[in-house]
C-alpha cells in the first residue's frame, strides 16, 4: 500500500515538528531562548544552596557534580514527560493523515535534548571557573553517556506515547515516577551515603550508572567502568528494540484511541 | 488500469458505552473493564476505482463515508480485506491539517505541506503560487490566528492544491471560502480531471457531485446500497 510518499520527506517534517516546538516553547515570552540558558542556572543555584548546605563537605566538586546530574536528570525528565504526550498532541494530525507517527516520537526527545545542550554551556563556564579536572578529555566518553541515555529516553518514549493514547492516567502515574527516579538515583546526594547493599543495587538503574559515570569522565575523574557502561547499552538496546517493535504494532490502532 | 482497490473490507468499532478514560473513574464505577457496544462502521465492502475517475461517495450522515477515507488513506486499519492504492495517495479529509495558529503563515504553509508529504525544497519553490492563490500576500507574516476562519481555510486548499499526488481523497472541500475563491476551485478541478487524476470525493452537495464525477456509490450503514452512473444514484438516495 501507498505510504502517500513520505520516505522522501521524513527529515523534512522531522525538521518543520522540531521547529514548531521550538518555536511554540518560547512564543509570547519576553526573552525567549534566554531561559533555555536562565532556567538550568537558576535551578542550579536554589538547589546548590540547599543542598550545598546539607552534603557539601562529603566532595570538594559537590557542586559540579549536582549540575551535571541534574541537567541529565531535567534531560531525562522533560523528555519523557514529552513522549507521554507525543502522539495525543498530535491527534488531530494523526486522524486527518497517515504520517509517519514515529517522527513525533523522535521530536521528543530532540527539543530536550537542544535544552541539554544549553544547559551544558552553563555548566561549561562553571567548569571552566572551577577546574577540577586538568582536561576535558573525557568529553567522548561523557558523550558516549549521553548517547547511551537519549536511546533509553527514545526506549521509554515509543512505549509511552502509545500507552498515554489508552490511558489518560499515566501522565501522572510518569511524573510520581519521575520523581521515585529522581530520588532513587545519586543526583543531590552523593552515592557514599548510601549503605554498601543498597549502592551495588542502585547499579541496576541505568540512569545511576549515566550520571556516576559521567561525573567520572568530567567531574571527579577516575577509572571508567565500561562494564557498567556496557550493562546500561545493553538495556538500551533491549528497551529500543522492544519500543520499536511494540510501537510499529500498536501504530495502527492508534487513531482509533482518540 | 485501477488506482484504488478494496476488498471485502469491514470495519467495526468497539465504542465504549460511558466515556471512561480515568482508572479513578473506574474505580468509582469498580470495574476495571468497560463495556462496549461494537458498531459496525463498514460491512465487506469490495470497490475498484479506475485511474482517472472520479467516484462520488454519498449517503447519510453516520453511513460510512469519512471511515471507508480514512480507510483507505491508511489512517485505520481494516479489520478484514486488503486495501490497494497505486501512486501517491493525498487525503484531504481537512484543510490545513496540522494548521498552529500561535505560527506565522508562512511556518504554517511548511508545516502543512511536510504533512501532506511535500518536501521543503518543493515547498520553497511553490511558495509563490500558494501564497497568489490564496491571497494572502499582504499576511504572510502574520499569525494564523489573526485569519478569519475563510482565510484560513483558503490558505489549507491552496497549500493542498500544490500537492502532487495521483489519488485524491477530497472531503467537503468545495465549500470552501467566498465566491471568487471558489471559481478559482472549480478551476484547479478542472485541471485535475483534465490531467487525469484520481479522485474520490464525498460530499452532501449532490450537485457538485453530479457535475464532477463519473460514477456514485451510495453508502448506507456502512454497506453500499446503489452503485453507478451519478443521475440515477442520486435519483435513488433522493428518492
Amino acid at each position: 500500500m501507498s505510504k502517500s510518499g513520505f520516505k522522501k520527506n521524513n527529515f523534512d517534517l522531522f525538521y518543520e515538528l522540531v521547529r514548531t516546538d521550538f518555536v511554540m516553547r518560547y512564543h509570547n515570552s519576553a526573552l525567549g531562548f534566554v531561559w533555555v540558558l536562565l532556567k538550568p542556572f537558576l535551578l542550579y543555584l536554589i538547589i546548590m544552596a540547599v543542598f550545598s548546605w546539607l552534603f557539601g563537605n562529603h566532595d570538594p566538586n559537590y557542586q559540579l557534580n549536582l549540575l551535571l546530574g541534574l541537567l541529565l536528570y531535567n534531560y531525562f525528565s522533560e523528555s519523557t514527560l514529552r513522549g507521554v504526550t507525543s502522539l495525543y498532541d498530535r491527534s488531530s494530525v494523526i486522524l486527518k493523515v497517515n504520517f509517519p507517527k514515529s517522527v513525533a516520537v523522535y521530536t521528543s526527545v530532540v527539543n530536550s535534548l537542544i535544552s541539554f545542550l544549553a544547559g551544558f554551556v552553563v555548566f561549561l563556564i562553571f567548569w571552566v571557573w572551577t577546574k577540577p579536572l586538568d582536561s576535558l578529555v573525557g568529553l567522548g566518553y561523557f558523550g558516549l553517556q549521553v548517547l547511551i541515555l537519549s536511546g533509553l529516553i527514545l526506549g521509554l518514549n515509543f512505549f509511552t506515547g502509545i500507552i498515554y493514547t489508552r490511558l489518560k492516567d499515566f501522565l501522572s502515574v510518569w511524573e510520581v515516577l519521575l520523581q521515585v527516579i529522581f530520588w532513587s538515583t545519586p543526583i543531590v546526594y552523593p552515592a557514599s551515603i548510601l549503605p554498601p547493599a543498597i549502592r551495588s543495587l542502585s547499579l541496576l538503574n541505568p540512569l545511576t550508572i549515566i550520571v556516576n559515570q559521567s561525573r567520572t569522565a568530567i567531574v571527579s575523574g577516575g577509572d571508567y567502568h565500561w562494564n557498567l557502561t556496557a550493562y546500561a547499552a545493553g538495556i538500551t538496546l533491549i528497551l529500543l528494540a522492544a519500543g520499536r517493535r511494540f510501537f510499529s504494532v500498536q501504530v495502527k490502532k492508534i487513531a482509533e484511541n482518540f | 488500469m485501477i488506482a484504488v482497490k478494496l476488498d471485502h473490507i469491514s470495519k467495526t468499532f468497539a465504542l465504549p458505552t460511558q466515556k471512561q478514560d480515568s482508572l479513578r473513574e473506574r474505580f468509582i464505577n469498580l470495574k476495571f473493564r468497560q463495556n462496549y457496544k461494537k458498531l459496525s462502521a463498514l460491512t465487506d465492502i469490495n470497490l475498484e476505482v479506475a485511474k482517472g475517475e472520479w467516484l462520488g461517495v454519498i449517503g447519510a450522515n453516520g453511513s460510512g463515508k469519512s471511515t471507508l477515507l480514512k480507510i483507505i488513506a491508511g489512517i485505520y486499519e481494516p479489520d478484514q480485506g486488503e486495501v490497494r492504492v497505486k501512486g501517491q495517495l493525498v487525503p484531504f479529509l481537512e484543510l490545513g491539517v496540522g494548521f498552529n495558529p500561535d505560527l506565522s503563515a508562512r511556518d504554517n504553509i511548511f508545516l502543512n505541506g511536510v504533512i501532506l508529504g511535500m518536501s521543503r525544497k518543493t515547498i520553497n519553490r511553490k511558495f509563490k503560487s500558494i501564497v497568489d492563490f490564496a491571497g494572502i500576500q499582504p499576511f504572510i507574516n502574520q499569525k494564523l490566528k489573526n485569519f478569519s476562519s475563510g482565510m484560513q481555510m483558503r490558505l489549507g486548499f491552496s497549500i493542498a492544491m500544490q500537492t502532487q499526488a495521483d489519488t485524491y481523497l477530497l472531503d467537503e472541500v468545495l465549500a470552501v471560502g467566498d465566491y471568487e475563491f471558489q471559481q478559482k476551485a472549480k478551476r484547479v478541478f478542472r485541471s485535475m480531471k483534465q490531467s487525469g487524476k484520481t479522485v474520490i470525493f464525498v460530499s452532501h452537495d449532490l450537485v457538485n457531485v453530479r457535475r464532477w464525477c463519473d460514477r456514485v456509490i451510495w453508502l448506507d450503514h456502512g454497506q453500499i446500497r446503489s452503485s453507478g452512473r451519478p443521475a440515477e444514484v442520486i435519483k435513488q438516495y433522493t428518492a
